[in-house]
C-alpha cells in the first residue's frame, strides 16, 4: 500500500522500534531508479556537479562536463523557465519540475525536466513514451475525467469515480484511494481493480506502513513513481552526500519499501498526493503487476484529477456531512414529537423508529428516566448501566461526555460494560438520575487490517539494524482490546442535540403538569366555594319544607288524621336529614377554603377538649391517652380530627366496655412501608379501639364523603362525612392518613400532621 | 303590658312566617314591623317615632344588605342604642366576625326546625328585653 518507508540504515546503537523510520532521510536515498536519468548541474554554466552512472549511456552526460550540446539549448530554456518559477522555503522550485522539454538525441526522444534545488539544478531524463494525441485535448481523456467528477453526487461517488477515470487514463491494474485517519492509520475508501485480483476495498493499514517523514514529503512532492521493483537503483556520481531528491521523479525506493511491495504481489507503483488546505487527506495509489512507468504528461494528468479531487472533496465532505447531520437532526425531532404527546417519555424516546442508533450511530442505547432503564441493541446488563451511572456522576459532573476508551476514562466502570469499549454519555438531569448513552464495541471486531501490522527488526552480521516488512498481507483482525471507533463532533453534536430536545419536552411536561396542578387547584377552590354557596341556598327552602310542614301539622290539627300527621313528620325529618347533609358540605368546604393556622398544639390537649365536645361525651367508654408530642397545626381542626375519630370509635362499638386508645410513634419505630407512606413527618398519631371493625374492603372507601357502611339510623346515624372531613383536614396539614385492623379486633386509624415533604399540600 | 315593635328585615316570606309564629307562641305582644329588603328596613328605620324592642336582621339581601343596615343604625344620632340581633343562614366566621366587630348584639343561625327557632327566638326576645347575653354565634 505505501510507497515509502525507511532506508534500512540506523545507528548501530539506536533503539529499534517502528517510530524510527519516522527519522529515517527518505529524501536523499543516494540512487535514482533506472527507468531513466539524473545530473546535477551548475545553474549558470550549465556544468555536470554529479550525475547517475547512467546517465552517459541514456543522455551522453558526464560528470565534470558542460552538458552536451545537443542538450544545452532545451536544458537552458528549462533553467530560465524553472529561474522564474518560484521557489519553496528551502530554496527548491515549488512543487518541482515544470512541464518537461522533449529532444531527440540520436534518434531517441527524452523528455526532460528541470527544477533548482540548493545544490544546483537537477536535470531529469526519462525515454520519451508514445502517447495518444488526444489525451490532453480539449475533449480528451483528462477533460472527460474532470467533467465525470463534476456529475456524481457524494464523496463515496466522486471517489469511485476517481479510481475508473485514472485507471482508464494510466492503465494501472489497480488503482485506490487512501484516506488517511488522525492517527496516521488509513484505510482503503474507493478502488477500480482487474477482476481477477483480491479486492483491498475496506483493509486499513497501520500508521507505520506510511511514516510520518513520508506524509511529510507527499505534502511537497505530489507525485511518486516506481517504475519497477526488481529494478537495481543507480548510484549517483560525484557528491560526498546523497542528493536530496525530494522532487525528483526519479528518486530511488527504499530497499525496505521494494521488499514490502513484492511481498504484496507488486511489481509498479505510481501515487498521487490528496491534499487540502496543507494537509494529506489521502493518496491515489496505483499497483501494477509488471514493470510500468506512465509518461509525464498522463502524471501530471492524475496530478490534475488529484487536485481537482482536493477540491471537490471539500464541499462534498462539507455537504455529506451536512446531509447526515440534517438525518440525524430529523432523528431528534422525530423522536422528541413522539415523546410530546407520550405517557411515559422512556418508552417514546427508546421505542420506534427513527430510534437513538439514528441520531448517533452505535451498537447499543440506553436511556434512563422515569426511574427505569429502557435498552436498544447491546447494552451492558442493567446492573452493570448503574455502576456506570454512578461512575458518571462522579468523574463528569453535568458534562457530555464521549470516549472511546473505558478502561482510561472510567476505569471502575469499564470492566462492567465489556465487551462494549466506547460511551457517549449526555445526561437529562445533572445527577445523571437520567440519562441517554450510547455504546460502541471494541474496533478490533470490526477493524480488518492489511495484514498484521508492524514490522520486524533483525540485527544484521555488521551490527546495523534492518527493518523487515510483513511478509503477509492476508486480512487480519488485531485483538486490541478496550478501544472503539472514536465518537466524533458529529456524535457529540447530535447526543447534545437530543438532550436539548428532551430537556425541552421533560421542561415543557413539568410546565403542563405544573399548570394541570393549578387549574386542579382552582377547579378545587371553585368547587368549595360553589359547595359554600350552594349550601346556604339550599338552605332557605329547605327551612320553609320543614317549617310549613309542621305549620299544616299546627293548623289543620283537627282535619288531619294520624296517618296525614305522619307523612308530615316525615318531611320534617327527612329536612332535617337533609340539613345535616348540607352542613357536612359547608364544614368539608370551609375545611378545604379556610388558611390554615399553625400553632404549636400539645395532642394531649385536643384529646381532652375533643372528648369534652363529644355530643354524648363519652358514654361510658374508656379513653386511654399515651404520651403525645406537641406538633404544629391549626388547633381547632386538630380537635375536629380527634372529635371525629374518638366519636366513631366510641359511636361503632358493641363492646361492654369501649375502649379508645390515642397514642403516638416515632417515625423511627415504624416499618419500611410505612415510613416511605409518611414522608419526612416525625410522628404518627393512633386512635384505636375494640368496636366492631371496618371489613378490608371498605378500608379506602370509608374515607369518601357520605359513605356510610350502616343503616342510616344504626349506630347513631350521621351523615358519612365526618371521615371525608378529617382526611381533608389531614391532608391540609401536609399528612396522611389510613386505617387498619388491630389483630385483636376493633378499628385503628393512623395519622400524621406534617407535611411528607415530596407532596404538595392539598 | 304592651311590647314596643319589633322590626324584621328579612327577604324570605316562608322564615318571616316562621318567625312570626315563633314570636307569638313566645308571648311577644307587640306590632312585628317588617321590611323584606334593606332599602324598606332603612325607610321603616327613619320613620319610627320611638326605639323599637330590637331589630331582627337578616345578612344577606338584595340590594342595601344587612351589613349595611347594622353600619346605617350603629352611626344613627338616636337608633344607634338600638339593639340588634342578626339572624343568618351563613356559620362563616368573616359574617359572625364583621357583625359583632360592627356592633350586633347576637349572631343566631337560623336552623332547620321549629323548635330549634324558638329556642333561639327566646334568648333573643331575653336579650331584647332584658339584656341577657347570648353566646356568639348561636
Amino acid at each position: 500500500m505505501t510507497d515509502d518507508t525507511l532506508d534500512g540504515l540506523l545507528p548501530v546503537d539506536a533503539e529499534v522500534d517502528l517510530t524510527n523510520c519516522d527519522r529515517e532521510p527518505i529524501h536523499r536515498p543516494g540512487g535514482v531508479q533506472a527507468h531513466g536519468a539524473l545530473a546535477l548541474l551548475h545553474p549558470d554554466t550549465l556544468q555536470v556537479l554529479a550525475a547517475s552512472r547512467n546517465a552517459e549511456a541514456v543522455l551522453g552526460i558526464r560528470h565534470g562536463r558542460a552538458v552536451p550540446d545537443a542538450l544545452a539549448p532545451a536544458v537552458a530554456e528549462l533553467r530560465d523557465e524553472a529561474a522564474e518559477a518560484p521557489r519553496d522555503a528551502d530554496g527548491f522550485t515549488d512543487g518541482g519540475a515544470l512541464e518537461p522539454l522533449t529532444v531527440d538525441l540520436g534518434g531517441t526522444a527524452y523528455d526532460l525536466s528541470v527544477h533548482r534545488t540548493p545544490e544546483g539544478l537537477l536535470l531529469e531524463g526519462e525515454p520519451t513514451q508514445a502517447i495518444e494525441l488526444d489525451t490532453l485535448s480539449r475533449r480528451g481523456p483528462v477533460r472527460r475525467a474532470l467533467a465525470a467528477l463534476d456529475r456524481v453526487q457524494g464523496v463515496a461517488g466522486l471517489l469511485d469515480e476517481v479510481v475508473r477515470q485514472v485507471r482508464a487514463l494510466t492503465g494501472y491494474d489497480r488503482v485506490m484511494v487512501y484516506r488517511f485517519d488522525a492517527d496516521g492509520s488509513g484505510e482503503v475508501v474507493a478502488e477500480a481493480r482487474r477482476d481477477a485480483d483480491e479486492p483491498f476495498l475496506g483493509l486499513r493499514y497501520p500508521a507505520t506502513d506510511v511514516p510520518e517523514q513520508a506524509r511529510t514529503l507527499y505534502v511537497l512532492n505530489r507525485i511518486r513513481v516506481l517504475g519497477d521493483v526488481d529494478a537495481a537503483p543507480v548510484p549517483v556520481d560525484g557528491v560526498a552526500e546523497p542528493l536530496d531528491l525530494r522532487y525528483a521523479a526519479l528518486r530511488a525506493v527504499s530497499p525496505v519499501h521494494l521488499e514490502y511491495l513484492r511481498n504484496m504481489g507488486v511489481q509498479a507503483t505510481m501515487s498521487v498526493s490528496i491534499v487540502q488546505d496543507g494537509a494529506l487527506w489521502g493518496l491515489i495509489a496505483c499497483h501494477h503487476h509488471r514493470p510500468f512507468v506512465p509518461p509525464p504528461r498522463v502524471r501530471s494528468a492524475v496530478d490534475l484529477v488529484g487536485q481537482v479531487l482536493a477540491m471537490q472533496l471539500e464541499s462534498r465532505i462539507r455537504r455529506d456531512a451536512s446531509a447526515a447531520a440534517s438525518e440525524r437532526l430529523e432523528a431528534v425531532v422525530r423522536i422528541t414529537e413522539r415523546a410530546v404527546g407520550a405517557d411515559l417519555l422512556s418508552d417514546a424516546l427508546a421505542v420506534g423508529e427513527p430510534s437513538l442508533l439514528d441520531v448517533v450511530p452505535a451498537e447499543g442505547a440506553a436511556i434512563v428516566l422515569d426511574e427505569r432503564v429502557m435498552t436498544l441493541g447491546t447494552t451492558p446488563p442493567a446492573d452493570s448501566l448503574e455502576t456506570l451511572l454512578r461512575a458518571l456522576g462522579e468523574t463528569v459532573g453535568g458534562a457530555l461526555l464521549a470516549t472511546a476508551e473505558c478502561t482510561d476514562d472510567l476505569p471502575d466502570a469499564a470492566p462492567s460494560i465489556a465487551p462494549l469499549a466506547g460511551v457517549l454519555a449526555v445526561p437529562i438531569t445533572p445527577d445523571w438520575r437520567a440519562g441517554v448513552l450510547w455504546f460502541r464495541r471494541e474496533a478490533a471486531l470490526s477493524v480488518t487490517w492489511a495484514g498484521r501490522p508492524g514490522k520486524q527488526s533483525v540485527q544484521e552480521a555488521d551490527g546495523s539494524t534492518t527493518l523487515l516488512p510483513r511478509a503477509s498481507f492476508a486480512a487480519w483482525t488485531e485483538s486490541v482490546a478496550g478501544r472503539c471507533g472514536p465518537f466524533d463532533p458529529a456524535d457529540r453534536l447530535a447526543a447534545s442535540e437530543l438532550r436539548r430536545a428532551v430537556v425541552r419536552v421533560v421542561l415543557a411536561r413539568v410546565q403542563e403538569l405544573a399548570r394541570l396542578n393549578e387549574d386542579l387547584e382552582r377547579s378545587n377552590e371553585e368547587l368549595d366555594a360553589f359547595t359554600y354557596i350552594a349550601s346556604h341556598d339550599l338552605k332557605e327552602p329547605l327551612r320553609g319544607i320543614h317549617n310549613y310542614a309542621q305549620f299544616v301539622i299546627e293548623d289543620y290539627a283537627d282535619t288531619l288524621d294520624d296517618a296525614g300527621r305522619q307523612k308530615l313528620d316525615t318531611i320534617a325529618r327527612l329536612s332535617h336529614r337533609l340539613d345535616a347533609f348540607i352542613d357536612s358540605l359547608l364544614e368539608y368546604s370551609r375545611v378545604g377554603r379556610e388558611q390554615l393556622r399553625l400553632r404549636p398544639v400539645p395532642l394531649a390537649e385536643a384529646v381532652a377538649e375533643a372528648a369534652d365536645l363529644l355530643p354524648t361525651r363519652l358514654d361510658g367508654a374508656e379513653l386511654v391517652v399515651g404520651d403525645l408530642p406537641t406538633v404544629q397545626a391549626d388547633r381547632p381542626r386538630v380537635i375536629e380530627v380527634m372529635t371525629n375519630l374518638i366519636g366513631n370509635a366510641v359511636k361503632y362499638n358493641a363492646s361492654d366496655v369501649p375502649r379508645v386508645t390515642v397514642e403516638a410513634r416515632p417515625a423511627a419505630a415504624l416499618g419500611a412501608e410505612d415510613r416511605e407512606r409518611i414522608g419526612d413527618a416525625r410522628h404518627v398519631i393512633t386512635v384505636r379501639d375494640n368496636g366492631i371493625g371496618i371489613p378490608e374492603r371498605h378500608r379506602e372507601s370509608v374515607f369518601r364523603i357520605f359513605k356510610r357502611l350502616h343503616g342510616r339510623d344504626a349506630y347513631g346515624g350521621g351523615t358519612g362525612a365526618g371521615l371525608t372531613i378529617v382526611e381533608r383536614i389531614v391532608r391540609r396539614h401536609g399528612g396522611v392518613i389510613w386505617v387498619t385492623a388491630p389483630p385483636d379486633g376493633g378499628t385503628a386509624f393512623h395519622f400524621t400532621l406534617e407535611p411528607r415533604g415530596d407532596l404538595s399540600r392539598q | 303590658m304592651t311590647d314596643p315593635p319589633l322590626l324584621l328585615i328579612e327577604d324570605s316570606p316562608e322564615d318571616v312566617e316562621a318567625m312570626r309564629r315563633t314570636l307569638a307562641r313566645l308571648g311577644f305582644d307587640g306590632p312585628l314591623q317588617v321590611a323584606a329588603d334593606g332599602d324598606r328596613a332603612l325607610e321603616t328605620l327613619a320613620a319610627l317615632e320611638a326605639p323599637p324592642l330590637g331589630v331582627v336582621l337578616d345578612l344577606n339581601m338584595p340590594g342595601v344588605d344587612g351589613r349595611d343596615v347594622l353600619r346605617w343604625i350603629r352611626a344613627h344620632p338616636t337608633l344607634s342604642g338600638v339593639r340588634v340581633a342578626v339572624l343568618s343562614t351563613s356559620l362563616s366566621p368573616q359574617d359572625v366576625a364583621y357583625c359583632m366587630e360592627h356592633g350586633a348584639d347576637a349572631y343566631l343561625v337560623k336552623p332547620v326546625g321549629l323548635a330549634e327557632l324558638r329556642d333561639k327566638l327566646s334568648r333573643m326576645l331575653a336579650l331584647f328585653r332584658d339584656g341577657a347575653p347570648i353566646p356568639v354565634p348561636y
